[in-house]
């Protein structure tokens, strides 16, 4: 009874520790969820209006010579006897792009797309329209002549000086290429090299083999913008590859996520028993045969899942990217690994650092689709990892 | 060379394997001590002795699982139907331990289907000439293990899914898929119930009619039904070897006496 009695005081001693431990634990997971929170309904809050895009309907009545007189007389008829700074301002309704992109060849009702101007006091985030453009912007509103649509565009367009027609296609494709390149470089030499060092250990005591360990252990931490200056330094100025273009950043981003991969798939070859080698061998399977029939696949599940981790990762790098040239305006989604590129997180730093409001929405939402895709890879490599984990026993 | 190997081995008809004076290191660590050994043929030798005194590297020597061993240096010979593994370079390690198989303490099947876990080997050899002949090979060993009529209407589940003494029967089809004539155990069933243990038991001794068998066990008891020889380790060197009922009922050494009744392991 008396040790009862002294349990007692420890335990009541150590609850109140354990409490106020728990409380420190819970308060900090609720606080980063509330910030987590914030983060995402900003950003959703932001970019939200990225996805819809403002257009004006204009009835063209006489063809003109050219698409940029058939729409600027269309705009003018919306005006009954328009002085010139009317006229002017009507002009400005419209997005420049049209006049290249809409091609008018009979009269008829033709919707376009509305200026950055129109575009953000629609959405009603600024007002920079003069007294006259903004009588006749209501107007129009209330007739249904201008209003909102989803933006189709902002997935199909390339990056443009114009906020209203910019979208994240030419990024996505140049993030693919990039990204698909970095793979295809940094899987199979980072799989060999994993498999090397584990499965293949007598020259232990080789330089080549500690050369290997010290590279891929330090290598891991070295921030990547030292990619960015590797990549400039062998690929563009020693190899001559072309400035720009997704075959030098996926070389470059191949580079950066093979430590990660070695790392993960020597870790995945290290949790296949010992047990499942011996048996491979005594059946009389030579060295290469039992890391190609039983190891490598007993180990798949945790490769695949770490070279996802590392390939998220590579897609949301930057600043390698800047050093290699990356940062082009691309106004056409690159048709080759040799042609001029750009990815995602460097639009959305090209798109940050433009002066016009009608960017920052776009910001955002390109933000908030890096995310997505992130978030996506990394629930991909979780659900595979459950589902194909082997429960060694 | 091949020829002087034969002669220096004096191989009698009915004996399998013949091992001379073996010195295994494990780096500066001397682990078997001039070891020699006659092994006949159909016959199931056990290896006894306390913990460490080298039964498994004994063991491992005979179908050079030692190999794969960094530090591990073997010297002496072991003659194989008259052939040193180790002198002629045997050409082809490979099919050496496809001809000595090994069946290991923890039962160790591959993370696959039962299927595939015994056609492993027979792919491995390129030992079938069709899908139906693989089949007909697999069913076999499966059958020499007792396991057929347990396993026969799934196939196709993974191995994992059996209990531990279903999987170490696994794990000696396996071994027999490849048409070994040497079946080297190493304390097969120490992970397993009595009655498990039991079936192996029957299954060795069903075995021994087609295969020469050589295992390792602590269990006394176990030595004692199933071998008909027994070898007794002790520190690395081989005390003691003679037909089981003289080494259980009146062995010569007095460690080996101290050992098999129980005195201490
Ligand atoms: N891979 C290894 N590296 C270094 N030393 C080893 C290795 N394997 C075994 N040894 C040593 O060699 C000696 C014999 O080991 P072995 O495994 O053959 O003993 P054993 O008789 O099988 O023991 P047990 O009955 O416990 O399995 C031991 O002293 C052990 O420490
Ligand atoms: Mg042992």
């Amino acid at each position: 009874m008396q040790s009862t009695d002294l349990d007692n005081k420890i335990t009541g001693r150590r609850r109140v520790v354990q409490k106020s431990l728990e409380y420190a634990c819970y308060s900090a997971v609720t606080l980063t969820a509330i910030l987590m929170i914030i983060f995402f309904a900003t950003l959703g809050y932001r970019g939200i209006g990225a996805f819809t895009q403002t257009k004006i309907e204009v009835d063209v009545v006489e063809v003109q010579s050219t698409s940029k007189k058939s729409i600027n007389e269309a705009m003018y008829r919306l005006v009954k006897e328009p002085d010139r700074t009317t006229k002017k301002g009507l002009r400005q309704l419209v997005t420049p792009n049209a006049y290249s992109t809409i091609d008018i060849t009979e009269a008829g009702t033709y919707v376009l797309v509305a200026h950055t101007n129109v575009d953000m006091y629609v959405k009603g985030v600024y007002d920079k329209l003069t007294d006259s453009q903004r009588e006749i912007v209501d107007i129009l509103i209330s007739d249904g002549k201008i209003y909102r649509t989803w933006n189709w565009s902002f997935w199909t367009n390339s990056d443009s000086r114009s906020p209203e027609i910019a979208g994240i296609w030419g990024a996505m494709v140049g993030t693919f290429y990039t990204i698909g390149l970095a793979l295809i470089f940094a899987f199979p030499i980072g799989v060999g090299c994993a498999t090397y060092m584990e499965e293949f250990p007598k020259k232990r005591n080789s330089w080549a083999y500690d050369f290997m360990e010290i590279n891929i252990n330090n290598l891991a931490a070295v921030p990547s913008i030292v990619y960015g200056l590797l990549g400039l330094a062998v690929f563009i100025q020693f190899f001559g590859m072309p400035r720009s273009a997704s075959l030098v950043g996926g070389l470059t981003l191949g580079i950066l996520t093979l430590p990660t991969i070695v790392i993960a798939c020597r870790t995945a070859l290290r949790t296949v028993p010992q047990s499942v080698r011996d048996a491979s061998n005594g059946l009389g399977a030579s060295r290469l045969q039992t890391t190609m029939y039983q190891v490598l696949p007993a180990a798949l599940p945790g490769i695949i899942t770490g070279t996802i981790i590392g390939i998220a990762r590579a897609i949301g790098e930057s600043a390698p990217l800047l050093m290699i040239g990356m940062v082009a305006f691309i106004l056409t989604a690159p048709t080759s690994i040799l042609d001029p590129a750009t990815s995602l997180p460097v639009q959305i730093y090209l798109w940050a650092d433009s002066p016009e409001r009608g960017f920052a929405e776009k910001t955002s939402a390109a933000i908030l689709i890096l995310l997505l895709i992130l978030v996506t890879l990394n629930l991909l490599a979780i659900w595979l990892r459950k589902r194909f984990e082997i429960k060694w026993k | 060379m091949e020829i002087e190997t034969r002669n220096t081995l004096t191989l009698t008809k009915s004996q399998k394997i013949e091992v001379r004076n073996l010195n295994i290191w494990y780096g500066d660590a001397h682990a078997i001590k001039d070891a020699s050994l006659k092994i006949r043929k159909n016959n199931v030798t056990a290896l006894i002795g306390p913990s460490g005194c080298g039964k498994s590297t004994f063991l491992r020597a005979l179908n050079r699982m030692n190999d794969f061993i960094d530090d591990c240096v073997t010297k002496g010979s072991v003659g194989i139907d008259g052939t040193d593994i180790y002198r002629t370079q045997y050409t082809n390690v490979n099919n050496l331990r496809k001809s000595v198989g090994m069946v290991f303490q923890k039962p160790n099947p591959f993370p696959k289907s039962i299927y595939e876990n015994v056609a492993y080997g027979p792919q491995l050899h390129r030992m079938h000439e069709s899908k139906a002949h693989l089949d007909e090979i697999v069913k076999n060993s499966l059958q020499k293990a007792n396991l057929w009529d347990e396993v026969k209407n799934r196939l196709t589940s993974e191995a994992f899914s059996l209990s531990g003494g279903q999987q170490q029967r696994l794990c000696i089809a396996r071994t027999l898929a490849v048409d070994p004539q040497v079946v080297l155990l190493d304390e097969p069933c120490s992970a397993l119930d009595p009655i498990s243990t039991n079936a192996i038991e029957q299954l060795i001794l069903e075995l021994k009619k087609s295969y020469t068998i050589v295992m390792v066990t602590y269990n006394m008891q176990q030595a004692k039904r199933i071998s008909d020889t027994t070898a007794y380790f002790h520190l690395g060197e081989i005390v003691e070897v003679g037909a089981t009922k003289k080494i259980f009922g009146n062995p010569n050494h007095r460690s080996t006496r101290a050992y098999v009744s129980g005195e201490f392991g």
